[in-house]
């Protein structure tokens, strides 16, 4: 990787999760505890969007439903050079390990807003890895950097087969399957920066919106609004602290979103409670009226 | 027989026989289990501890109602829980407010007792679904339960525990039963009543009910399979229960059985039974389980 290559890829990673802080910030303020109920769901609506397609992905390759394959095959969260993990314990029952260094962590810390990071470490996580597993993963996450004090993240993601019910053991499980003959080849690729962050931006967007507009209706919608022009106005102070001066190329590759949205296919699937329209008006519209 | 550390008095002797025949029990029981019904056993082994766990729950949660405790993680790892105090096990606290609790726990007799008895795996079992099923119970599923370590996997220096219930996660009804922030007419809370049980009050409580799940759940889902794996299980347990006494005490009696081990020998004297009454649990415990040891220690 170039060294512009892994800039653009950190600026992909951090503005994902500059979205996320910016937007829960301003739920909470806007709604104090309603606010944080807000945010979580949407995180665990988020987190079990991405578990379902990651078990759908599998489950059309032909593979089993299980720990290992959940953390080694077909992940949608692209590769970056700033995490380091300690992997402990894998195999189809158990993922074990201590992630050292967290991008995500340190990005919340530098815009003082750990305490949004850490709802986002203890909702996601459950919600995703527990999904995927059709709701038989038992998650823990002891540690987390999101957390004053914690040197690390602990996790001990556990899937028992004693835990599933007899018409899920073969799904998740080959000792189960006596017929089953995997798959020849397993290649799932792991989506580029660009690709990857744009999608995971844009779902996490969409599912903050849907838990506001289910709580507050437009008053939830109007928050969200309010977060998506303060966002526009935090990216681009950040680039400008960055590069200078901005063109719309240097945009369209450091940031997550897709700034033309007719261009964007996922809206049609994610366009629920206007989602595009505000996501333009809000944000894309305002962000280019600053930056350029 | 081992070394007691002399600042131990009879009660604390006591309290760590019964301790650890509590924790034997499971671990004998848990083994025959797995050993003969496989997958199928485990399920059922797995299935009871979450009953156990969720009873535990339940009635803590009841007594901290109905003494005025609000339902958090402060209430659930400081007021009156179910678990008789004990001289071994040492833990440090991170934290204990009423959102989160987070310790770790450095020295666990069970664990100890489990892997000296070759059943460190069903402990685990143990821990894996207990915790999660009593700390969520209690706090009306909300609780998020994480324990990334325990010291029932091997490798690991100490069990992990973040617990954390968060106001946000809670229906405005349950925020005013948990935090007394969102309670407009907070009750002072009557501690006086969480007395420290006695050691033998205490794990006899325990034991029947764990037992008791085990029993029920296994042929609940496994019928006579499950009821004769169960008869073996408590064959051995008797036989494993002789052993550990006759270490301990050269001639037990009785009035041994009575301070040192977590059931009544005559079932039918212990009232808890009353409640747990599905099956023909306390009856196979009777028969397959207390005469027998009676019987081997010649009592």
């Amino acid at each position: 990787m170039t060294e512009l290559e892994e800039s653009r890829l950190n600026n992909l990673e951090d503005h994902y999760c500059i979205m996320y802080a910016i937007l829960g910030r301003t739920l909470m303020e806007e709604f104090g505890t309603d606010g944080e109920a807000i945010l979580r769901q949407g995180t665990r609506y988020y987190g079990q969007n991405r578990g379902r397609i990651h078990r759908q992905k599998h489950l059309d390759a032909g593979m089993k439903i299980n720990m290992y394959n959940l953390f080694t095959s077909g992940g949608d969260l692209p590769g970056d050079t700033r995490t380091f993990r300690e992997a402990q314990r894998l195999n189809e029952e158990e993922r074990v390990s201590h992630t050292l260094t967290c991008p995500m962590a340190d990005i919340w810390g530098a815009y003082g807003c750990m305490d949004i990071g850490r709802i986002y470490c203890e909702e996601f996580h459950c919600a995703c890895y527990s999904t995927y597993a059709y709701g038989y993963t038992k998650v823990n996450i002891a540690k987390t950097l999101t957390q004053e004090g914690d040197e690390y993240c602990a996790f001990n993601v556990v899937l028992r087969k004693a835990d599933l019910p007899e018409e899920l053991q073969p799904v998740c499980f080959e000792e189960f399957d006596p017929d089953y003959v995997p798959p020849e080849e397993v290649s799932l690729p792991v989506p580029g920066a660009k690709e990857g962050y744009r999608s995971l931006w844009l779902r996490l967007y969409y599912f903050l919106l849907q838990a506001a507009v289910e709580q507050k209706q437009e008053q939830g919608k109007k928050a969200i609004e309010e977060g998506l022009q303060k966002l526009a106005g935090t990216v681009t102070e950040a680039f400008q602290k960055q590069k200078g001066s901005i063109d719309r190329e240097f945009l369209e590759e450091n940031y997550p979103l897709n700034l033309d949205t007719g261009q964007e296919p996922m809206w049609k699937d994610y366009g629920n409670n206007g989602a595009k329209e505000l996501a333009e008006e809000a944000f894309i519209k305002p962000l280019l009226a600053k930056c350029l | 027989m081992r070394q007691i550390p002399p600042d131990y008095t009879k009660e604390d002797i006591e309290a760590d026989h019964l301790q650890d025949q509590y924790t034997l029990m499971f671990g004998i029981l848990g083994r025959r289990i797995l050993g003969e019904l496989g997958t199928d056993g485990e399920q059922a082994l797995r299935e009871a501890v979450r009953r156990y766990g969720a009873d535990r729950g339940l009635r803590d949660r009841q007594k901290h109602l109905e003494a005025g405790c609000k339902i958090n993680m402060y209430s659930a790892f400081n007021c009156g829980a179910g678990l008789p105090g004990n001289k071994r096990t040492h833990s440090i606290r991170f934290q204990s407010v009423p959102e989160v609790h987070t310790s770790q726990v450095l020295t666990c007799p069970m664990a100890e007792i489990w892997d000296r008895y070759d059943c460190f795996d069903i402990g685990r079992i143990y821990c894996e679904e207990f915790h999660f099923a009593y700390y969520n119970t209690y706090a009306f599923g909300k609780a998020k339960v994480n324990l990334a370590t325990t010291l029932t996997e091997r490798g690991t220096e100490y069990c992990s525990f973040h617990v954390l219930l968060n106001p946000a996660d809670l229906s405005e009804e349950e925020k005013a039963r948990c935090f007394e922030e969102y309670d407009e007419k907070p009750e002072e809370a009557d501690l006086s009543q969480f007395q420290r049980i006695s050691a033998q009050e205490g794990y006899r409580f325990l034991y029947l009910r764990l037992y008791y799940y085990m029993a029920v759940t296994l042929q609940e889902y496994l019928g006579e399979q499950g009821k004769e794996t169960l008869i073996h299980g408590l064959h051995e347990l008797a036989g494993v229960v002789r052993d550990y006494i006759r270490e301990e005490e050269q001639t037990p009696d009785l009035c041994y059985l009575e301070n040192n081990y977590p059931a009544k020998m005559d079932t039918s004297q212990d009232p808890n039974w009353m409640v747990y009454q599905e099956g023909s649990a306390r009856e196979l415990l009777q028969t397959e389980f207390c005469d027998r040891l009676m019987k081997e220690l010649q009592i």
